[in-house]
């Protein structure tokens, strides 16, 4: 087990890729506290993995807010004593035209992406990983801050400042033995894109065809890689962004079907 | 790993051995591919005796007949090539100006086209099985650049940008193709150098944000990882095992 005994904090794991990144956790033998602004969806998640037999717990999180990141993290501290590991995985997703885009959804998206990713970090690390000289931190990034989609503005910047973030901190940081990594995942198959695709809303075969690997990727696959960069089994790696994007970003896809779409 | 055939270049000494450990310890069948049959035949019996499964074989990673003849015979052998880690490397230190042409060649040969001329042979095989993992040895020093390295460098930067076309390339059809880019690792080509005077590893230890060097074990541990079922979505990836000396770029 590579995460026996740790404690780890998930923001936004009541479902899709932050609950797969939990219940991978919660196997590994790691202590998972999930931070869900929508507090019911963390309970339902919770009970979900204590279910399983894991040792799990939800705590109401709005990143937005420091007070907020700095209450759970005293809360973690006072049952548990310690935080080994954080993964800043919430995010939303606003699709709009940017000469279109209201104030308010460019805001909300820097906010909980960005500024909610460095709200929360910084708390874990002033309550927990600084003062233990210890712990690991994974951003989920995206493919998308690694390039021009048309209509994403405010969510690419926002992964964008991400993965920069994660290489201003790892260097700052490296000295209290802090490591801090992102993962940038490709499309992946969640609940949230299979309701999409009832919708009408997504297209995976688009997606997918997109893709080198020729299809979208598992939650699992997202979550064994941030196992990996949590683990010690990094221990040596820190600043980078990997990319489990079955080779998304380097391909120069000559079958463009035209932009925006 | 259990029964998966690894075949590593440059496996005799340094990060290729720690590589072949780790795999031949995951249960693998270990092919020391080795341009120096003393050290590789060494290394091979090393990993026997640890309890692993291995092998010798002569290979020349600058001649694409012996790759191509490799393959074949391993194949006829076992039936299979899981893995193929592209690692053979050399370190060739001049100033740009007055590097000999051969210390250009070379390094291009062994750490570019070696590991294209080994990526197409093995590829091949792969290809028509539908599944395989190819990992290539690149370097920190293939994104970020110093003084005395202009081969080194530029070769390295060639197998990340490989890394990324034949992993474009072959990701349709089971192939998956990866990269580990370590920095400086405490093995016995960084200890030659430095023992010729051409480095100092506090000066690396200094530059690096974790302030020491990685171990060839946490190198290892990498190559593992993006080689194996964990890492299915992972393709055409290069990835980083450098204690954040990419990352900074201050002072």
């Amino acid at each position: 087990m590579l995460l026996k005994d740790r404690v780890a904090i998930v923001t936004g794991a009541g479902r899709g890729i932050g609950y797969g990144i939990a219940e991978t956790f919660a196997r590994e033998g790691a202590v998972v506290v999930i931070g869900e602004l929508v507090e019911d969806r963390g309970r339902a998640a919770a009970d979900r993995l204590k279910a399983q037999g894991y040792r799990a717990q939800a705590i109401g999180l709005d990143v937005t807010q420091p007070e907020s990141c700095r209450l759970l993290c005293e809360q973690v501290m006072a049952e548990h004593g310690r935080i080994d590991t954080l993964v800043n995985n919430a995010g939303l997703f606003i699709l709009r035209k940017s000469e279109d885009m209201p104030e308010a959804d460019w805001r909300i998206q820097i906010d909980v992406m960005l500024n909610g990713v460095f709200f929360m970090t910084q708390a874990v690390a002033r309550a927990a990983m600084i003062p233990q000289r210890r712990g690991s931190v994974v951003n989920i990034a995206s493919i998308g801050g690694m390039g021009g989609w048309p209509m994403r503005s405010a969510y690419n910047a926002a992964k964008a400042g991400v993965i920069v973030l994660t290489e201003v901190l790892a260097t700052e940081w490296a000295q209290y033995n802090i490591r801090l990594n992102c993962v940038s995942p490709g499309v992946t198959r969640t609940e949230m894109m299979d309701v999409a695709i009832k919708q009408g809303a997504a297209n995976v075969a688009k997606y997918s065809n997109r893709t080198p690997l020729g299809r979208v990727a598992e939650v699992s696959e997202i979550a064994s890689a941030v196992l990996f960069l949590a683990s010690d089994r990094a221990s040596y790696v820190t600043g980078e962004n990997l990319r489990v994007d079955g080779g998304w970003t380097p391909w120069a896809n000559l079958n463009a079907v035209g932009f925006p779409e | 790993m259990d029964n998966r055939v690894v075949v590593i270049t440059g496996a005799g000494q340094g990060l290729g051995l720690a590589f072949a450990r780790r795999f031949a310890r995951a249960g693998a069948h270990v092919v020391v591919a080795e341009a120096n049959p003393t050290t590789g035949r060494a290394a091979a019996e090393r990993l026997r005796a640890e309890g692993g499964s291995a092998q010798f074989a002569p290979l020349d990673v600058r001649n694409p007949h012996q790759s191509a003849a490799l393959v074949e015979r391993l194949v006829n052998e076992h039936g299979h090539i899981d893995v193929w880690v592209n690692n053979a490397g050399i370190s060739r230190l001049a100033p740009a100006e007055t590097m000999p042409l051969s210390d250009w060649d070379d390094s291009i040969a062994v750490m570019l086209s070696g590991a294209f001329y080994c990526a197409q042979a093995v590829g091949r095989h792969m290809l028509a099985r539908g599944t395989g993992v190819i990992v290539n040895i690149a370097s920190v020093t293939g994104m970020v650049h110093h003084h005395d390295r202009a081969a080194y460098s530029v070769a390295k930067a060639g197998v990340i940008a490989l890394t990324e076309a034949l992993g474009v390339e072959w990701a349709g059809r089971g192939v998956r193709v990866v990269g580990v880019a370590p920095a400086v690792v405490l093995t016995e080509m960084v200890r030659a150098t430095v023992e010729a005077g051409q480095g100092a590893l506090d000066v690396f230890e200094r530059r690096t944000p974790m302030r020491r060097l990685g171990t060839p074990e946490e190198i290892a541990e990498a190559v593992f990882f993006l080689a194996g079922d964990e890492a299915s979505y992972i393709t055409a990836e290069t990835m980083r095992v450098d204690g954040g000396w990419v990352a900074y770029q201050l002072f």
